[in-house]
């Protein structure tokens, strides 16, 4: 199974940030227009934006999550024809992720200390090795999608790759 | 060919699931803001006082009309327990500095703690609002003072003369196109609008003397049109402590024993609204230019 190429990967993060933006950050307007209003620095103030941005990047990573444990695909995946595998079982036959893996795969979304390390090795990992750091930790890859629409929902074993 | 739906279920039970835990907690966030954010509103006051001319991206003025509406809100919001007006501003028009001053005098009504921190400049009309609150802060070098009216105009009927043009007058009463640039003031004219001035002038002095707490006599001997340092108003009693932001808000916390949170209640504008102000005030000043010029004299401009 071809390791996904590297435009449809950053192509299906911008369109799955695209829907993050809109079902996850855009409720959460309102609140950051009134942080943003309040000019004076108060202890309250930057504690309360601290605590709304580990909200939504706990959403964000809940949402990556949940679509690849139980579909095998983020939407902006699907678009762009690419799926999650886990190479627990490399012999012959790839699974569906289990939670854990799809949990830890997506941990860099979270903008605190160390997963922000992450964001300027993650890129530097894919270049080098065609695979993230976390998918090596996650004993997962990403890859292109030839089983369909239908490969990787939870409860249907994959079929066989070559 | 059964899972299709199955996987657009998910997807929608997913996507709406977290779209449902966003609203709610974006509301949770909001209504606890109501009561754990602000304190203190602050309303900026820049650029020349008018009472419709609202700033654009070319132009500063402070609008009389936006910022009644903004002390109004403010005094309407039940979080709001003191205002600081940000005082930047060489003055402007009697009216809109009076409809603004009489706003502001307004709030001690309801309790509300009002301080001007007046930045580069707080001259004349500026002044006078400043004066409408219960205490002003202003830097050492701040422009501060300036108790005074004028009414001044370019008169150009000489070079009209030169050019051999000349100035028909078809008046019905006598003193309707006073102050017209077109010819010069006669000395009845000339006494009038003096006299209109000094009057204006009295109501600045009374004004600053109320509610500064000073004599008449006092304010008067300061009433001359001089501009005064920050160090020199402090000494003159015309503000009450130098400094700046910090202490403005020292001030409310000390005086309401709160810890000031603000927010700034600036009606925001959007850059289409800004441009299309500008667009609509070059427009109108490049009309006003050719017709008045024309058919309408614009008479004496009175400043504060």
């Amino acid at each position: 199974m071809d390791t996904a190429q590297f435009w449809k990967r950053t192509f299906s993060f911008i369109i799955d940030l695209v829907i993050i933006d809109l079902v996850i950050f855009y409720p959460f307007n309102g609140v950051f227009a009134n942080f943003f209003n309040i000019n004076i620095g108060s202890e309250n103030i930057p504690s309360s934006i601290y605590f709304i941005v580990f909200i939504i990047s706990l959403l964000a990573w809940l949402y990556f999550t949940f679509f690849e444990y139980y579909l095998g695909q983020s939407p902006g995946q699907m678009l762009t024809k690419i799926r999650v595998i886990s190479i627990k079982d490399v012999k012959g036959k790839s699974e569906s992720l289990n939670f854990w893996q799809a949990l830890l795969r997506n941990c860099f979304i979270l903008p605190f200390f160390p997963f922000y390390i992450l964001w300027i090795m993650e890129p530097f990992y894919l270049a080098f090795y065609k695979e993230r750091f976390l998918e090596r930790l996650s004993v997962t890859r990403t890859v292109s999608d030839s089983l369909g629409s239908t490969g990787g929902l939870k409860g249907f074993k994959l079929e066989k790759v070559k | 060919m059964k899972e299709q739906p199955k996987r657009l279920w998910i997807i929608f039970v997913i996507l709406g699931s977290l779209l449902i835990f966003s609203l709610i907690a974006s509301v949770f966030f909001i209504s606890g803001n109501e009561n754990l954010g602000y304190n203190t509103a602050v309303i900026p006051i820049q650029g020349e006082i008018t009472t419709d001319g609202g700033s654009s991206i070319f132009n500063d003025y402070a609008s009389s009309t936006d910022l009644v509406q903004e002390i109004e809100k403010a005094k309407n919001d039940p979080n709001v327990k003191a205002i600081i007006f940000e005082i930047n501003s060489p003055g402007g028009s009697p009216v809109a500095t009076d409809e603004i001053s009489e706003e502001i005098k307004s709030l001690k009504a309801d309790n509300i703690t009002t301080v001007a921190w007046i930045r580069e400049e707080g001259a004349s009309g500026a002044y006078w609002i400043a004066s409408s609150t219960n205490h002003i802060v202003a830097d050492r070098m701040s422009i501060v003072g300036s108790i005074g009216v004028y009414g001044s105009y370019l008169e150009y009927s000489g070079l009209l003369k030169d050019y051999n043009v000349t100035y028909e007058r078809l008046v019905s009463g006598e003193y309707k196109d006073t102050g017209t640039p077109y010819r010069p003031l006669s000395s009845a004219e000339e006494a009038l609008l003096q006299d209109k001035l000094d009057k204006l002038h009295g109501y600045f002095i009374e004004a600053v003397a109320e509610n500064r707490n000073m004599s008449v006599d006092s304010v008067t001997k300061l009433a001359t049109g001089e501009i005064f340092l920050g160090s020199e108003a402090k000494d003159n009693g015309l503000i009450d402590e130098l400094g700046g932001k910090t202490e403005a808000q020292k001030y409310i916390e000390s005086k309401l024993n709160i810890t000031v949170t603000s927010k700034d209640f600036t009606q925001k504008k959007s850059f289409i609204e800004s441009l299309m102000q500008a667009m609509n005030k070059n427009s109108f000043y490049i009309g006003q230019g050719i017709s008045s010029g024309l058919v309408k004299d614009t008479g004496v401009k009175i400043t504060t």
